[in-house]
């Protein structure tokens, strides 16, 4: 069939297909793409930067004086903060509005915010109605949410109200009439515990400058990051600059090594092993032991129980948060990214190293086991210099002694029984085997 | 774990203490009793030779089938034992038992005791996925298990202490990470030792992270009934000592509906319920009172307020006793047992 509208060029004028953005996407759809945590952990963020505009100068601990506070339950969920508010004029222009506008005013130096939709996605993930109550320097006000009146009406605009202003400055986000899957978890204390571990964990360099998170009653512990250190061990130092970005990569000995594979392994045993990657002192992965950094990637090794008590940590710095690999949730990282692609390749570098030695220290694994023993324990954050990775020097043993398995089966009671004579009730079945072993030599054999 | 079963070594029904916990237990299933109706229930538990729990599960709450499970060897004593012919005693594991119980019994809410002579260890956790992953709306979950720091903790002098050594990381190692109350968890000290929970606190500790382990694996389960999402609402926190320190952790399997009725029966028990309405540690350890000392004691209670007067009148009475232990005595007073000897 002939169209007349065709012209000579092949195509016919211009014509409009619709491409506006629908609110529902924004209330239903990118709510499902993060957890709960990491829209908690978005206001968290905003927070922080919050304070970060305002250091306390000429300290180390540059957040001291600082504090967020979060308390839940089925019912409600609020976060505040005495870090400074938002200034209305952001408010009015460029806080509420969704996906950062061109002519934003430039963000914190360093910072963690970066999209402009934690808020929003973090209040629509969690309820159906919100109060934003703000105290800065130039206004106080409030902003008040109803989520379902908002998904009605044409505008996409937010009003507020000018509040009385109150001795500090700070944000206050009080969200209710909890959504249904959110409110499971507020009321779920083990959710509670893990997310007091997990800020501890992802935050930790913010607490270590002195910030002040709570989560109900409870504040938030420090969490040490540290590194094994002796004559024989000492962990890697890599640093280098990469198109305004910073990039320092350490790597080393966090526990201690296994002799063998365990029967099972519950994630608890293994949460410090792996890869870390910190951007902006934010930890963005923690203890990676997948395809998000390098195992099993390109050929590389897939993480293996072997390396156990292996710890890696990538620190990204940036004063424009944009040049930074994470993606808008803030859990993953940018696998296309050129700087997360060439920070890889250093990364499997130095790993292969800890993997070869973990094979070498088979050949002769008490010499490996005293050589491996700590002297100290190093905080990263103290790592600061470069230096290779040290590891023993393992020699093949001249004559090794020959070694046979025993292998047999008993009631598991009877286990129970001995586990518990022995004063150690989680020592495992083959650590019964070898203790029982052992007394037979001795008393027996007097050996 | 002693090699001797416990009901070889005391009878169950004369510890005082085990007695009280046992009536507190009773008297919320009682008052639920009243409004959701237990006559579809059946009852599960470790009848041992006994059957204390079983008896009034019977006599209080009208339960007419009753599943004791019992290891083979001594099943042949139980079943000689077991008080009502609703009682059936299984022979062999409690996981084993409890899986091989066809889906008819499993559709049917239960009141489930397990009350292990034992420590929290895989298995009985094991035993508790399977119970919370079963049971039917309105069914109750309970456990005891050893509350002592000492049956947890290694007994390793050498080097530094690991976080798996302690008491809190063995029980971490059984419930996961996020059942272990932040406050509780290990802490290095400079050295580079974690430091354990403090004895006196471990029993309170361990109630805490099972019921928070229970609440969670229903919550992740999402199983629904009818279109309720079900939920687990703990009601006893409880911890008893007589030989021994034992806590005693459970609740309920409800829809949000039916934990509205459950809470205003834990209600009627302030012993049980903190300010907010939520089950709260409850420590039963009295020393054995004698009959002419409870007389004398009852003869002053109810009082009000505070123990000052009930103390006032007890020294008056020439009593003896700490005054700790009066005031324990006023708590419970109304569950407190007397044991008589009788000649048949």
């Amino acid at each position: 069939m002939a169209n007349n509208d065709i012209d000579e060029a092949g195509g016919s004028s211009p014509k409009r297909i619709h491409a506006d953005a629908t609110k529902d996407f924004f209330v239903t759809m990118i709510t499902r793409d993060i957890s709960l945590r990491d829209c908690i952990f978005d206001l968290l963020d905003n927070a922080i930067d919050g304070a970060r505009r305002k250091p306390a100068a000429g300290t180390a601990q540059p957040l001291n004086g600082y504090e967020v506070r979060l308390t839940f339950d089925s019912n409600t969920f609020r976060i505040g903060d005495n870090c400074g508010g938002i200034r209305l004029s952001d408010a009015i222009d460029y806080a509420f509005h969704f996906g950062r506008r061109p002519d934003s005013p430039a963000d914190v130096k360093g910072g963690i915010g970066l999209y402009g939709i934690g808020m929003k996605r973090a209040i629509f993930k969690v309820g159906r109605k919100c109060e934003v109550t703000s105290h800065a320097d130039d206004a106080s006000f409030k902003v008040l949410i109803d989520v379902a009146e908002w998904e009605v009406k044409t505008e996409w605009d937010f009003e507020y109200q000018d509040i009385e202003r109150a001795a500090g400055l700070g944000t206050t986000i009080e969200i209710s009439d909890i959504n249904d899957g959110a409110r499971e978890l507020l009321e779920d204390p083990v959710f509670k515990n893990e997310l007091l571990r997990d800020i501890a964990r992802d935050y930790a360099f913010f607490i270590h400058q002195g910030l002040t998170i709570r989560v109900g009653d409870d504040v938030v512990p420090s969490y040490k990051y540290q590194l094994r250190q002796s004559d024989q061990l000492a962990p890697s130092v890599e640093q280098f600059d990469d198109d305004g970005v910073k990039v320092r990569i350490l790597a080393g000995v966090v526990d201690d090594l296994p002799d063998d594979i365990p029967d099972e392994l519950k994630p608890d045993k293994v949460d410090r092993y792996g890869w870390f990657v910190i951007c902006n002192d934010r930890v963005v992965l923690a203890a990676d032991k997948g395809l998000e950094t390098i195992w099993g990637v390109d050929g590389f090794n897939v993480w293996h129980p072997q390396y156990n008590g292996f710890a890696g940590f990538v620190f990204f710095n940036a004063e424009d948060q944009r040049k930074l690999p994470w993606t808008t949730t803030k859990r993953e990282l940018d696998a296309s990214s050129p700087l997360y692609r060439r920070t890889i390749a250093r990364m499997k570098s130095v790993t292969q190293v800890f993997i070869e030695y973990t094979n070498r220290r088979k050949q002769d694994l008490p010499a490996a086991r005293a050589a491996e023993m700590p002297l100290v324990q190093v905080e990263i954050s103290e790592l600061q210099q470069s230096q290779p990775f040290k590891l023993p020097v393992i020699s093949a043993m001249s004559t090794r002694p020959s070694m046979v398995n025993i292998s047999y089966q008993r009631d598991r009671r009877e286990i129970e029984e001995i586990k518990s004579h022995l004063g150690s009730i989680a020592m495992s079945a083959k650590d019964v085997g070898i203790k029982t072993f052992e007394y037979y030599r001795e008393v027996e054999l007097g050996k | 774990m002693s090699a001797t079963p416990s009901f070889e070594r005391f009878d169950y029904l004369l510890r005082t203490n085990k007695h009280i916990e046992r009536r507190l237990v009773f008297d919320v299933l009682c008052a639920a009793d009243q409004r959701i109706g237990f006559s579809e229930h059946w009852y599960l538990g470790f009848g041992s030779m006994w059957f204390g729990d079983f008896r009034l599960a019977h006599r209080l709450l009208g339960i007419n089938t009753l599943v004791s499970m019992e290891l083979t060897d001594h099943a042949a004593r139980a079943k000689f034992n077991r008080p009502f012919a609703g009682v059936t005693v299984e022979a062999g594991e409690s996981g084993a038992i409890m899986a091989n119980l066809s889906q008819e019994t499993w559709n049917q809410p239960v009141i489930a005791w397990l009350d292990y002579d034992g420590y929290l260890n895989n298995e009985v956790v094991s035993d508790i996925n399977l119970l919370l992953d079963r049971a039917q709306p309105n069914s109750a979950v309970i456990i005891t298990v050893n509350g002592a720091r000492g049956t947890y903790r290694g007994r390793k002098a050498s080097t530094l202490t690991a976080r798996n050594e302690t008491s809190v990381g063995v029980v971490e190692g059984f419930l996961g990470s996020g059942s272990i109350p932040t406050r509780c968890a290990p802490q290095q000290n400079a050295a580079g030792a974690y430091i354990d929970v403090p004895e006196a606190e471990f029993p309170e500790f361990l109630t805490e992270a099972i019921a928070d382990y229970m609440q969670h694996h229903v919550m992740a389960s999402a199983r629904e009934v009818e279109g309720d999402r079900l939920r687990f609402l703990p009601l006893y926190r409880l911890h008893h000592r007589d030989s021994a320190d034992m806590v005693t952790v459970g609740g309920v399997v409800v829809t949000e509906a039916a934990a509205v009725i459950w809470q205003q029966c834990l209600r009627q028990h302030p012993i049980l319920v903190d300010a907010n309405g939520a089950a709260n540690y409850c420590r039963i350890d009295l020393i054995p009172v004698t009959v002419k000392e409870k007389i004398t004691l009852d003869e002053c209670l109810p009082d009000i307020g505070n123990n000052a007067p009930l103390l006032a009148a007890a020294r008056a009475a020439g009593l003896a006793l700490h005054d700790d232990d009066i005031a324990k005595y006023r708590k419970f007073y109304r569950h407190f047992p007397v044991f008589v000897e009788t000649t048949m």
